[in-house]
């Protein structure tokens, strides 16, 4: 099987990008797949909290490779067991550096976007990926670009409000002027008083491009959410059976 | 009949009020006697009628009371039951001042007159328990009747609208407002018209509320201001940057494909 990278992005931030990330990794890797999963939000990372991966286990950074500090397997997490002993794949975190100096020091020098580029397919090689699983910053900056145009699958979340219609739309057309061969959309926190195969319809109808998953909004998840990896201690729950799917279009 | 020397002047009265016939020779004795009055013999009873030998006992006693006789004449030779009742004259004065008496005030009558009043009387109480003993029995049975009709007049009268209203929730919770509860149940005053009036106004609002909804759901409107994205998307793609990016991209595709080409064959 071919190796794919999939891009998991979100024109704005808080549209629970990174829990649907993490979400739907363990649930590939449930699957009996090798994920990787990067956390390219080097402004504020985050991805590796849901993951369980404790600060002061973090031997090296995605900064670390970026600053040629080390090699980017160096930066590699095998989290697979602290997750769940019964997945059937692996699951590799890269996370991005917390430190606050860290943090400061990429937005005020940037860094070599192409190396990004490499560090990708190095991962891929070195762990022998079946998918690289990628945690977008929020909007269009150079790194987004790159992962967006590396990637094989672009998963765009989007909220059902005016400001999402128009940044999504932004992004969907930057992703086909860089010929990402599938695109998916997955409508989030959508509020219970919207019918959600309806609003199914309406975006594929606005954007052209399947909708994955339409996710509603829930204090409920939300709550259990903030408690790690939601696939894993609800395997049952409507919102698990639509990660599923989700995975299941990505895989296919 | 009085027996005394002194208080000779003490006579019966019967229920007329007249003094009591008392016979005091045998003529009269027995012209009283054919009229079916039985005199007391007071020779007989004084102090040694056989019949009743304990009457000049109670009499040397100075007691006063009732007893019961058997009377045998001509008219009555098998002896007949009578009652006396007798009352001594005390002495009361000089030598003689001890409890005895001197004679008596006496009645007599027969047995079963003496004891009619309260022969009468029982009857009467007994027809009285009887007839109270019916009058119970007829109500506790009419109650039962009236408390049987009552429950379940009430419960009828419960338990239909609730039935109707558990319907017309059933039928709302269907997505169906069409059935009008207070015409259902219809004219009442009491709180199941309130109930039901309450319940339309539920019903009415929760349609309301429901009509709303499918409203905003058909209100969400994707709207793209397609100039505006023209302009966002050029401000993107129009950098080297960009450019450059976008070679990348296809020659990495065209390599990958080109691997994918060199696996499959």
């Amino acid at each position: 099987m071919m190796s794919q990278i999939v891009s998991v992005h979100s024109f704005r931030g808080g549209t629970g990008k990174s829990n649907l990330t993490a979400n739907l990794t363990t649930v590939i890797a449930q699957a009996g797949r090798r994920v990787g999963v990067i956390d390219t939000d080097i402004q504020s990372p985050g991805i590796h909290v849901l993951f369980g991966l404790d600060e002061s286990k973090m031997v090296h950074a995605l900064n670390d490779y970026l600053w040629g500090k080390c090699e980017i397997r160096q930066t590699a997490h095998d989290v697979t067991a602290s997750l769940d002993a019964n997945i059937a794949g692996k699951v590799f975190l890269i996370p991005s550096s917390i430190k606050a100096g860290e943090i400061t020091r990429v937005m005020r020098e940037g860094y070599d976007v192409g190396l990004l580029n490499d560090g990708f397919h190095q991962l891929i090689k070195d762990l022998n990926l079946d998918v690289l699983m990628i945690d977008t910053h929020p909007g269009l900056n150079e790194e987004t670009l790159l992962s967006i145009a590396l990637s094989d699958t672009l998963v765009i979340i989007l909220r059902p409000d005016q400001q999402d219609y128009q940044g999504t739309s932004v992004t969907v057309e930057v992703a086909r002027r860089l010929d990402v061969p599938r695109m998916m959309l997955v409508v989030n926190k959508l509020p219970a008083v919207f019918d959600a195969a309806e609003v199914k319809t309406r975006v594929e109808r606005a954007y052209n491009c399947p909708v994955a998953a339409v996710l509603p909004h829930s204090e409920e998840m939300m709550t259990l959410a903030s408690g790690g990896i939601f696939v894993l201690r609800y395997p049952d729950h409507t919102f698990t059976q639509s990660i599923r799917e989700v995975a299941t279009r990505i895989l296919a | 009949m009085v027996a005394h020397p002194r208080a000779y002047y003490i006579f019966g009265v019967d229920e007329n009020g007249q003094p009591v016939f008392v016979p005091k020779t045998r003529e009269e004795f027995t012209k009283a006697q054919e009229t079916g009055i039985i005199p007391l013999n007071a020779n007989y009873v004084g102090f040694i009628d056989p019949n009743i030998p304990r009457l000049a006992q109670y009499n040397r006693e100075g007691r006063s009371g009732s007893l019961l006789y058997t009377w045998r004449d001509k008219q009555f030779p098998q002896g007949v039951e009578r009652a006396l009742a007798y009352a001594t004259i005390p002495y009361h004065g000089g030598v003689y001042s001890t409890p005895a008496g001197f004679g008596f005030v006496t009645m007599t009558a027969f047995a079963s007159d003496f004891h009619q009043a309260a022969t009468v009387l029982g009857a009467d109480i007994s027809r009285e328990i009887q007839q109270a003993l019916w009058i119970a029995l007829a109500s506790v049975i009419v109650i039962a009747a009236l408390i049987v009709t009552a429950a379940w007049l009430l419960a009828r009268n419960i338990a239909r609208p609730i039935r109707d209203i558990t319907a017309v929730a059933q039928q709302v919770s269907q997505g169906d407002y069409s059935q009008d509860v207070t015409t259902l149940i219809g004219k009442r005053s009491d709180e199941f018209s309130e109930l039901a009036e309450a319940f339309n106004f539920m019903v009415a609002k929760v349609e309301a509320r429901e009509m709303k909804l499918r409203q905003q759901v058909q209100e969400l409107k994707i709207e793209i201001d397609e100039v505006k994205k023209a302009h966002q998307v050029a401000e993107i793609t129009e950098t080297d940057y960009f450019r450059s990016l976008r070679d990348r991209a296809r020659q990495l595709r065209e390599g990958k494909s080109e691997m994918r080409d060199e696996r499959s064959e």
